[in-house]
């Protein structure tokens, strides 16, 4: 009986021990790992919800990244093929036939390489205006945070509205040219066309925040588009309708 | 020159969707058992003793067992081509071609290999294992890929001590030494491939000293030999905090009997694991069922969360055994080669 007793008393010490110092069960990989599983059974609706709720509580990188995952898979946005961005990176020239053209090496190279990316220019996805909406709120989500890795994630969707506000405009543009062409119609394009330098200007400064290391690289895009937008902001836009 | 950065961006995208689990740092990893009875009976190991290889997991049943042994031991898991890698990534071969191998992945992965030799004798033991490769990999959320991965490489040595008391109560000190060098990290592959992506893949050095306590009372005179043990275990200091190996003292009480059969020799044991993430009371339950009939020796073993199914083939001095492991998504095979002096 005695042996039992101490036995009894042993496993009651053991209970103790092992459940000292008891910590939080939920951590956080937990509770992102709850909404991951909500998006990845393609309930986004439910993963936007639930992480904005966690945000509140939690603003750490990750969060920020779940919640604007939600939006961006909501709106059609995966992101994979990262082969072929290590490929891309050990980029070498394709054999594009440029035969017949007079062309210096450095501009040959240029029109190899924009062939190149205009491959993978065309597997972005445009968005449906809902799906601008949802990118637009994950940008929105993303834009404080200093992490390099949110910088990037920032700049891969900015480049998902970027690709659909461009193909909205050329769509546009093909009508309009359809007919004649009169500077008021023209009006709308330039301000189109100043908005995508707005976009590429955050772009910029999104790789800055990505690459750390290459930050006056990229500040000096910024700078220089900077200057592109004020200049073009300065040429008079005619009073009188012209048209063409 | 930004539009060559712009459309580098662009070949992050599309894709297709899969599903994933949440990923933890299983206490399994940090075991001190010999390995392939940790797989094979996971937590109940603490409490039977006719599935045998190496050291005891629960020190006092060194003093049970008179017999002195040697066991030499090399467990091989599935998912060697992975192992490979997590080498390569523990040699600092971290590159963005790794990087990219990593998140070209999408089934959950879980290897281990171990070499490990014990040497036993009336009331003490100790062991020797020089190396031990584990990695472990879980993929979630397709919209934006996260990785949680652990590659450890680690070096242990292990000594028990134990004795008797009132005949039948015994009881049993382990001292475990485990020096890990591991990556551990849970990532996004927007993270992996910005520029601070290094510190992600920092090799880190661990040293572990843990203590461990174990007893056993057995009615060995009894027909089907009941037993019931206790054990702390995962108790100890370390070089530093860290999340992939924390200190998480595991308290763990099991019974065993030996029904008796008409043939061959039954043991069926049952474990409760209580630790600090231990929510309710089918999380600690496991149970196993070892028969053993001639040369062979089969295994089962199940708690809610996974189930394993195994045998260990003995012919004079060599054994072969061979353990199948899965849980709701992640299975693996691990293959035991053994010499026993």
């Amino acid at each position: 009986m005695r042996t039992i007793i101490k036995l009894i008393l042993f496993a009651a010490v053991f209970a103790l021990l092992s459940c000292q110092g008891k910590e939080s069960v939920v951590t956080r990989e937990s509770r992102l790992s709850t909404g991951h599983q909500l998006i990845d059974q393609r309930r986004y609706g439910e993963a936007v919800s639930y992480f904005k709720k966690l945000l509140q509580a939690d603003p750490h990188p990750h969060v920020k990244m779940a919640l604007a995952s939600a939006y961006a898979g909501r709106a059609g946005i995966r992101i994979e093929k990262i082969y072929t961005f290590v490929v891309l990176r050990d980029f070498q020239a394709e054999a594009v036939s440029l035969e017949g053209l007079s062309l210096n090496q450095q501009t040959e190279n240029l029109v190899r390489s924009l062939a190149r990316y205009a491959e993978h220019w065309k597997k972005v996805p445009v968005l449906s205006e809902q799906g601008r909406a949802d990118v637009g709120h994950a940008v929105e989500v993303l834009q404080q945070d200093t992490n390099a890795g949110v910088r990037l994630y920032s700049g891969v969707l900015r480049v998902v509205l970027l690709k659909s506000v461009v193909e909205q405009g050329l769509q546009s543009w093909g009508q309009v040219t359809a007919q004649s062409l009169c500077s008021d119609q023209l009006q709308p394009y330039f301000q189109w066309m100043l908005e995508l330098t707005d976009t590429l200007i955050f772009i910029s400064r999104d790789l800055q925040g990505a690459f750390p290391d290459r930050q006056k690289e990229f500040a000096k895009y910024e700078t220089e588009l900077a200057v592109f937008k004020a200049e073009a902001q300065k040429i008079p836009w005619p009073q009188e309708k012209i048209c063409f | 020159m930004l539009l060559r950065h712009v459309l580098t961006l662009t070949v992050l995208m599309s894709g297709a969707g899969v599903v994933a689990k949440a990923a933890t740092y299983s206490p399994v990893l940090r075991d001190g058992g010999s390995r392939f009875l940790v797989r094979s009976l996971g937590s109940v190991c603490y409490s039977m003793d006719s599935f045998r290889r190496g050291l005891p997991c629960n020190p006092a049943f060194v003093a049970k067992d008179k017999a002195p042994r040697f066991d030499a031991d090399l467990m091989l898991g599935s998912n060697m081509e992975y192992l490979r890698e997590a080498e390569e990534l523990l040699d600092g071969k971290s590159d963005e071609q790794a990087v990219a191998k990593i998140f070209s992945r999408r089934e959950m992965v879980d290897g281990e290999i171990s070499i490990e030799a014990s040497f036993q004798r009336p009331t003490w033991g100790i062991s020797v294992e020089p190396y031990r490769l584990v990695y472990v990999y879980q993929f979630e959320n397709a919209a934006l890929p996260m990785v949680d991965m652990i590659a450890s490489e680690e070096q242990s040595i292990k000594a028990q001590l134990a004795s008797f008391t009132s005949g039948n109560f015994y009881a049993g000190l382990q001292l475990r030494y485990t020096h890990i060098k591991y990556i551990g990290n849970s990532f996004s592959i927007a993270e992996a491939m910005a520029g601070d992506s290094d510190q992600l893949f920092e090799i880190h050095n661990q040293d572990i000293l843990y203590v461990e306590p174990g007893f056993l009372y057995a009615w060995e005179d009894a027909v089907w030999e009941p037993q019931i043990s206790a054990m702390l275990s995962q108790w100890g200091v370390s070089s530093y905090k860290s999340q992939q190996y924390p200190i998480r003292p595991q308290g763990l009480l099991g019974a065993s009997i030996k029904p008796t059969v008409p043939l061959g020799l039954l043991e069926v044991g049952v474990q409760f694991q209580i630790h600090n993430e231990t929510e309710n009371f089918q999380d600690a339950v496991r149970a196993a069922i070892t028969y053993q009939l001639g040369l062979l020796q089969a295994v089962v073993s199940g708690s809610q969360y996974d189930q394993s199914v195994g045998f260990l083939a003995t012919y004079k001095s060599f054994s072969t055994g061979l353990s199948y492991w899965s849980e709701k998504q992640n299975k693996s095979v691990f293959i035991q080669f053994g010499v026993s002096l």
